[in-house]
């Protein structure tokens, strides 16, 4: 369980995410156009960035978290405490109490096992992202935390991935910028995130039935207002269809 | 980890380069362009001793600029690490302070005994050692002060100076050891400052291990007042004492940077 109190992240005078309080429990996505605040988010909740108000993972606040091994991130530049992927996968399952073969399993799975001898900066974008979900979900940790999962990573192992985030004894939470694959997930918890603002809570199961428009709605769910446009969020009847919606670019204004 | 850093250490090109490579390349010029052939044994195990001394603190220094880059390279994955996962500040620094002390241990040896044979062939002397024991001690105890004057640096530099300091940082040690301990060869700096200067004291100790006896606060000359051994000893061992607290401090705080902030065009 990850809870956020008037969370808030500043770079330099601007925030970046602005003063969001909410309450991550079970399998969630964030979803939010590019430079939406979504990675810093994440970073924010485990700490690693600087933020105001409060986190706290498992009723512990997140600036002051130590060795708290049941929790994870795919984040790439957190596993590079070395450059050789065998070193990796070595050095984190034993950071994280883990036997190694059991990456080396799924490493398998996903049709890997050739990259262990290469450096970390000769994979290519794709197989280091497989790679960090990997360490990511393979440590056992209790709630894990994922930045674009999905991004460079062909549709076989997508279908793979979420496959195996439904098996897992674990609470998740991850960010997207793309609607299409909200269709596969069943009863994630859905936030989307603009311009650092966060939506209140919605189902992945809602997202046929959600629509956008460009203009405010009494009806609205949640109205956006990213400076350009203003725009909300309606159930069963609307200008346009989320899940129809190009890309995110649409609702920040660059695709109009 | 301790494994994963002596290896990738060992397997590190660079270090190899600058730390052994180079240093070997200014022993033959100390020995063969700039040295002397002397008749008297005891002046051409003094010149061997003297270029051994600052030769295997620039050796070591040579370290503590990669271990510095590689700290740097590092900082989310240690920040990272030290809140999700089971290592610990204290194990970090003590797996990297064995580890180093193997690297010491080795590059001293190889420092040491290159000194001996090309000053030996020079000379046309057996040059033993006086005390390889200390000698090599203190090539490790000067890595041990690198590396974690290395990580006190970077870390200060990552967190609070700057990113596009993190260069200078790490070559901080290198600048250092030129700008005080190789001026003692040529001219007699201030008592205190000999004393005080980790890189002096480094210098002096490998000096004295290597010709056995009192050794001058000018090295290049066999006048003046003689240094008090005891006084260097205290003295580094003092500093190593603060810098290993204060990087255990240190690097408990440090915060993920990005790699590219260190960009300087």
């Amino acid at each position: 369980m990850i809870e956020l109190k008037n969370f808030n992240i500043a770079l330099g005078k601007k925030y970046v995410v602005n003063n969001i309080t909410a309450s991550f429990g079970g399998n969630n996505v964030i979803i939010g156009p590019n430079g939406a605040g979504k990675t810093m988010l994440l970073k924010g909740m485990l700490g690693l960035v600087d933020y105001t108000g409060n986190c706290e993972i498992n009723g512990n606040e997140s600036s002051s978290i130590r060795n708290m091994v049941n929790t994870s991130f795919n984040l790439p530049e957190i596993y590079r405490l070395t450059r050789n992927v065998k070193d990796i996968v070595t050095i984190y399952s034993e950071l994280k109490g883990k036997d190694v073969s059991t990456v080396y399993t799924v490493l398998d799975e996903f049709n890997l096992k050739g990259i262990l001898d290469k450096n970390i900066d000769e994979l290519s974008t794709g197989q280091e992202k497989l790679l960090c979900n990997i360490l990511a979900l393979s440590c056992g940790a209790r709630t894990i935390l994922l930045d674009e999962p999905f991004d460079n990573i062909d549709y076989g192992r997508r279908i793979k991935l979420l496959e195996w985030f439904n098996k897992l004894d674990a609470e998740i939470i991850m960010n997207t910028h793309e609607f299409e694959i909200l269709k596969q997930m069943k009863n994630y918890g859905l936030y989307f995130l603009i311009d650092g603002i966060m939506s209140p809570e919605f189902s992945t199961s809602q997202i046929e039935k959600l629509y956008l428009n460009q203009e405010l709605n009494d009806d609205s769910l949640w109205d956006i207002k990213n400076g350009k446009h203003t725009f909300s969020i309606t159930e069963n009847d609307g200008e346009i269809r989320l899940i129809d919606l190009p890309g995110f670019d649409y609702i920040t204004g660059d695709g109009l | 980890m301790i494994k994963l850093l002596t290896i990738r250490m060992l397997k590190n090109k660079t270090l190899w380069s600058w730390g052994i490579v180079f240093m070997i390349f200014w022993l033959f010029m100390g020995a063969f362009v700039f040295g002397f052939k002397s008749n008297n044994y005891s002046v051409s195990l003094y010149n061997a001793a003297v270029w051994y001394g600052i030769i295997g603190l620039i050796s070591t220094s040579s370290l503590a600029t990669s271990i510095g880059f590689s700290v740097y390279y590092s900082n989310s994955a240690l920040a990272y690490s030290f809140r999700y996962t089971l290592l610990k500040p204290s194990r970090y620094i003590m797996d990297f302070v064995i580890s180093i002390c193997f690297i010491g241990l080795i590059f001293n040896i190889i420092i040491l005994l290159m000194a001996m044979l090309m000053f030996g062939i020079k000379s046309g002397y057996h040059l033993i050692p006086a005390l390889p024991v200390y000698a090599i001690l203190t090539g490790i105890a000067s890595a041990v002060f690198m590396l974690l004057l290395s990580i006190v640096l970077i870390v200060v530099i990552n967190n609070y100076i700057g990113l596009k300091n993190i260069s200078f940082g790490a070559y901080i040690p290198l600048m250092a050891t030129y700008l005080l301990a190789f001026p003692q060869l040529f001219i007699s700096l201030p008592e205190k400052l000999v004393y005080i200067s980790p890189f002096n004291d480094i210098a002096d100790i490998m000096v004295y291990s290597f010709y056995g006896k009192g050794i001058h606060f000018m090295l290049g000359n066999f006048t003046g007042s003689v240094i008090n051994l005891e006084y260097s000893v205290s003295s580094l061992a003092v500093w190593i004492i603060i810098l290993f607290i204060l990087s255990l401090y240190i690097i408990s705080r440090i915060k993920p940077r990005s790699i590219e902030g260190a960009r300087q065009i």
